[in-house]
């Protein structure tokens, strides 16, 4: 398998890699660990690459931050690896590392990063259902001066994000504010094999209590759709109740129906909206046991 | 009656290293691999590692139908892209001279170097590229029109036997037959009938297993080089022998005229014993060219070009009598072949040996169909046959057993197979600790406790036993000596010793056991024994890597050829000293009549006096192998197939999720007979691949086809086979002891260990579910989809639903001329 010949530039800043992203614009693509697109471009499924700006030689770009009283500011290119191993993330928000986790192989997770994983935008990407559901929210650099964007509005589509072309917008950081008391969230993953498979459904809970009873909560289910959905009509059965196996079950229920999977050589639709009904009630349940005092 | 080679070799084994006297062999950490280093630092050179200077690259064109007629080739677009070096069709190959194995069977070879009019899988192989790199080969063979008219494929092996499926290879003979039948194999025993009619039981069951792959992580390939009017050529074989006799076939050359190197190979399984166009195609190119040329190819072409285990559909009726001794076996095994035959024909006789083991059954009624298909060609693979068997019949085994309320282990004890019992139909066993492995198995998952995990509760535990053959001659032979093994070892009167070996270690480590066999024999440091390897100009004659032959042949060719060596050495010193050749002693290299000071040189010295007095003349010795089977193995399969049956039992601990249907392997122990283990590591190694396999083939592995007969999913993102975290604990049992016939007492290890893996499993999950599941792979999905409709409907028994009454309507057997 051999790469097709494309121009490579190192930019050596977030304006120089911005420049060269507006001015190649449609051809050109932005790599952080390049795990996912070195791989389509030998795999042909990615065409039209005539440039790749690696952005690895930018500084500043690699931080993991836990600021209190505010979250975690994860850098564009801070690997998944350091995500998942890192004390801090396993302490403040077990879920995010159980997400980086998650992703492909040990490998993988050594070059590849969250951002990248989230400007992929692969409907079963394994960090973007907990990134919404934790209300995380992308910054950007643009020659406009950026913007931030809640990682719930990022995805517009299988591999399409809002993220502007034309005008170089590059993903800077993502931050995923803390979790506050009576707070928890939990991510699980369902696949076929623990390492090295695409998620066939992936669903994430944030869950915030009144005491006993829901105050708010976000469901995220993945691979069940062109991008990560919320799951509204289970979050809406879920507020202001007190959680039972049986409430649980309804909220399971409905999460199933709300998603639209499709049949794959990797599953089935009915199987992926059953097991969106079984992770989701797994999903908040461990939210509520992990949830902070 | 003629002489046995026991008979023959008599005299080298009075100086064979008694047992009690080795320091090597069976001791757990005395040595490590000799290919260890390269291996673990990356260095080892293996085919797509050969790299030669001016290099050119060859690249394949494939149908993407399954069946279909070529109208014509155009390469008007490819050979304008510059750096291409030429093209290729079948009309570039001599036309008869198809490819197939073994050569025993040349007139069923099928498969034509490139296709010459008719193409019979996604995937076949139909015109081939050469350029200056890789990258221009890629882009122009992308450019080459192949203008095709679409046939009805014939995708499912029932539909294939029918008279007027659409025929595959030969036309239909009009006589009631459908020529799709590419062998059927009938295996009869006493009288089935009256044991029928008897029986106090009786059942009948059908069961069905999945097509999948070897997925060995190194993809097929070939270098090949043309100079002086001979190619070299470079390859990932199982047999340099086997392949350089079809790469000469293929040609239309001598023998004489091909080199065949094997450098490292990474995994075969039995997926890398035929030869296929990216061997071929390269050897033409170089001829045409003057330059080496490479061809590796990508993993989707392994997964559809290559070679997948037979799917199996089986009917099974089995006779018992009350207190659960088999009296008889009603089986029908239909094995879809895919496009070709290659190393696929032995799958029929096999899966029928394998279905009485390791059991003893006196009255059997079998037989075997293999009909071709549109599917990719099915062949060899690791536990060939004798997984998807030992799926089916030990289910079976479980099933019998809850239907007469007997406990499954003591159904398997009473049936179990006994040291040195013959078989009805010829099989003659040696050694055989079939029931302590057993037993070894169920007293380490706690068997006696199993009520502790009530049948339905999503936890449960599974046992199943299984035998294999331990050095098979069929099916390389017409006389058994098509499969045998020869070595030859030298004796270097600078101290170390050179053994020449057609073993062919494709990663299960026999370069390690042949030196080791050396080393310890002549009583040298492993680092002391050098080993030239599988290269058809060096080495002698040797038919592969397969049939669990390896150790077993190539061991006792080995031991064989150091005897006979030894023997000379040792006649002579003998003769100086006034003792017997077996007085002698070689041992840290030195050579010794033990607690005689005056009577013990060095290994060099011991050498170097031998050539003084044979002017100059070096110590050699010459050994070879072969297990002396009648051909009626292969024509009435009545005979013995093996010199030896390796033994296994297997015991699994599963966690099902009832709401997923995701299988936990929690716990896992294998029992092993395989004689005398001699490297126990690779022992335990073979065991925990073997696992990996079972499980893999009973949970995770399936290809799947759309109904054009498309791989829907030909890579490892989607062909998804275990990885190490799926793996559970695994704790080996080796219960041997040294068999008579194999190389210091060896049995094999490490095929017919895959073979119990996934019927302990799926029993496993049946008793953990409370239902009985007959059809592989038992994925999450599967697995859901059986318990809800048990939720909606009370119904227990899945899969293999439609095979009742594609059986019944089954055409009968042809007559056998």
């Amino acid at each position: 398998m051999t790469l097709p010949k494309f121009d490579y530039i190192a930019a050596g800043s977030l304006e120089e890699a911005s420049g060269l992203a507006s001015q190649h614009a449609e051809n050109a693509m932005l790599m952080a660990g390049g795990t996912d697109i070195i791989v389509l471009m030998k795999d042909r499924a990615l065409t039209d690459v005539k440039t790749v700006i690696d952005l690895k030689k930018i500084p500043d770009l690699e931080k993991l931050e836990f600021v209190e009283g505010d979250g975690l500011h994860v850098g564009a290119l801070t690997k998944l690896f350091a995500i998942q191993t890192s004390s801090v993330v396993k302490e403040k928000m077990p879920a995010v590392a159980d997400a980086a986790h998650y992703v492909a192989s040990a490998q993988v997770r050594r070059k590849g990063t969250m951002a990248g994983n989230i400007c992929n935008a692969s409907p079963s990407a394994d960090t973007a259902p907990i990134l919404i559901s934790m209300g995380a929210v992308v910054k950007t650099y643009s020659k406009d001066g950026g913007r931030e964007i809640p990682v719930g509005e990022f995805f517009t589509g299988v591999k399409k994000t809002v993220l502007e072309k034309e005008k170089g917008e590059i993903v800077t950081e993502i931050v995923i504010p803390e979790l506050k008391s009576q707070e928890g969230s939990a991510y699980f993953k369902h696949s076929v094999r623990k390492a090295m498979d695409l998620a066939i459904i992936g669903v994430a809970a944030w869950i915030k209590m009144d005491g006993k009873k829901v105050a708010d909560c976000r469901i995220t289910m993945g691979g069940v759709g062109i991008t990560p959905l919320r799951a509204f009509n289970a979050e809406k059965l879920l507020k202001g109740q007190e959680i039972t196996e049986d409430l649980l079950e309804k909220a399971g229920v409905a999460a199933s129906q709300e998603c639209s999977p499709i049949s794959d050589v990797r599953a089935s639709a009915e199987y992926r909206a059953d097991m969106v009904r079984v992770y989701t009630k797994r999903a908040v349940k461990k939210a509520l046991e992990t949830m902070k005092a | 009656m003629a002489m046995k080679s026991k008979e023959y070799y008599a005299e080298i084994e009075s100086v064979y290293k008694k047992p009690e006297d080795y320091e090597l062999a069976g001791k757990g950490n005395a040595y490590v691999r000799v290919d260890a280093e390269a291996k673990v630092t990356g260095r080892g050179i293996y085919t797509a590692d050969v790299d030669l200077p001016g290099m050119y690259y060859c690249k394949l064109v494939h149908s993407p139908y399954a069946h279909a007629l070529i109208k014509s080739i155009d390469f008007t677009e490819a050979l304008k892209v510059p750096g291409v070096k030429g093209v290729l069709t079948g009309k570039d190959f001599p036309e008869g001279h198809n490819l197939g194995n073994p050569e025993a069977f040349k007139e069923l070879a099928d498969k034509e170097p490139l296709c010459r009019e008719k193409v019979r899988m996604v995937g076949d192989e139909v015109a081939a590229v050469c350029a200056t790199t890789e990258e221009i080969a890629e882009e122009a063979a992308a450019l080459v029109k192949v203008e095709y008219e679409p046939l009805e494929p014939v995708l499912n092996p029932f539909d294939a036997m029918e008279v007027d499926a659409p025929a595959v290879h030969y036309p239909n003979a009009g006589d009631g037959t459908s020529s799709n039948l590419s062998i059927f194999t009938v295996m009869n025993a006493g009288d089935p009938d009256k044991s029928f009619a008897e029986a106090y039981y009786t059942d009948k069951h059908h069961y069905r297993t999945q097509e999948m792959v070897h997925a060995a992580i190194e993809p097929h390939g070939a270098v090949a080089k043309y100079e002086n009017g001979e190619w070299t050529v470079w390859t990932t074989t199982q047999g340099a022998y086997v392949s350089r006799y079809w790469i000469a076939w293929g040609l239309g050359v001598p023998e004489s005229q091909v080199r065949l190197i094997k450098p490292m190979v990474g995994g075969g399984f039995g997926g890398k014993l035929d030869v296929f166009a990216h061997e071929l195609c390269p050897c033409k190119f170089a001829q045409m060219t003057g330059h080496p040329v490479k061809c590796i190819l990508e993993r989707d072409e392994v997964f559809m070009c290559t070679r997948t285990r037979h799917p199996i559909s089986f009917e099974i009726e089995a006779a018992v009598s009350k207190e659960g001794k088999l009296l008889a076996k009603r089986c029908k095994h239909i094995l879809d072949g895919g496009a070709y035959g290659g190393s696929g024909i032995a799958a029929n006789t096999l899966s029928l040996i394998c279905a009485t083991f390791p059991y003893k059954v006196e009255n059997l009624d079998m037989h075997a169909r293999r009909p071709y298909t549109n599917h990719p060609a099915s062949g060899a693979m690791r536990g060939y046959s004798a997984c998807q068997v030992h799926f089916a019949h030990e289910i079976h085994m479980d099933e019998i057993a809850n239907d007469l309320g007997m406990d499954p282990l003591e159904i398997r004890r009473i049936n179990g197979i006994t040291p040195y019992y013959t078989g009805p139909t010829g099989l003659e066993f040696t050694s055989c600790k079939f029931d302590e492995c057993l037993v070894a198995c169920a007293e380490a998952i706690d068997w006696e406790h199993r009520d502790k995990y009530p049948i339905g509760s999503g936890e449960a535990v599974g046992l199943s036993g299984s035998g294999f053959m331990s050095g098979t001659g069929f099916p390389v032979l017409v006389t058994p000596h098509y499969c045998s093994s020869s070595t030859v070892v030298r004796l270097n009167r600078e101290g170390y010793a050179v053994v020449f070996s057609g073993a062919n270690d494709i990663g299960q480590g026999c370069d390690t056991v042949m030196t080791m066999i050396v080393a310890e024999e002549l009583g040298l440091r492993m680092d002391e024994v050098k080993l030239i390897q599988s290269d058809t100009t060096a080495t002698p004659w040797d038919a592969g890597s397969f049939g669990s032959r390896v150790t077993f042949l190539g061991g006792n060719a080995c031991r064989r050829a150091v005897g006979d060596a030894k023997l000379k050495l040792l006649s002579h010193w003998a003769e100086e000293w006034g003792c017997k050749p077996s007085d002698i002693k070689m041992k840290d290299h030195r050579v010794f009549i033990e607690g005689d000071a005056e009577k013990n040189i060095s290994y060099n010295e011991a050498c170097f006096g031998y050539e003084e007095k044979n002017f100059g003349r070096c110590v050699a010795g010459v050994g070879s192998f072969a297990h002396e089977g009648d051909k009626d193995i292969y024509v009435k399969n009545v005979g013995n197939y093996a010199t030896a049956y390796s033994f296994s039992a297997s015991a699994a601990k599963v966690k099902v999720d009832m709401e997923t249907g995701a299988v936990d392997l929690q716990d896992f122990v294998f029992g092993h007979d395989c004689g005398r283990p001699l490297n126990i590591r690779a022992v335990e190694g073979q065991i925990e691949g073997s696992v990996l396999l079972g499980f893999g083939f009973s949970c995770y592995e399936e290809c799947i086809y759309d109904e054009n007969g498309k791989h829907m999913n030909p890579s490892f993102r989607d062909y998804r086979f275990p990885t190490a975290l799926d793996m559970p604990p695994i704790k080996t049992v080796i219960c041997s002891e040294h068999d008579p016939e194999g190389p210091m007492g060896a049995k094999e290890a490490g095929e017919g260990s895959t073979a119990p893996v996934g019927s302990a499993i799926g029993n496993a999950i049946n008793y953990a579910t409370g239902l009985t599941l007959r059809e592989l792979p038992i994925t999450p999905e599967r697995l859901w989809r059986a318990l809800k409709e048990h939720e909606k409907t009370g119904k227990t028994e899945f899969g293999a639903e439609d095979l009742n009454e594609r059986f019944a309507k089954m055409p009968p057997l042809p007559k056998r001329d």
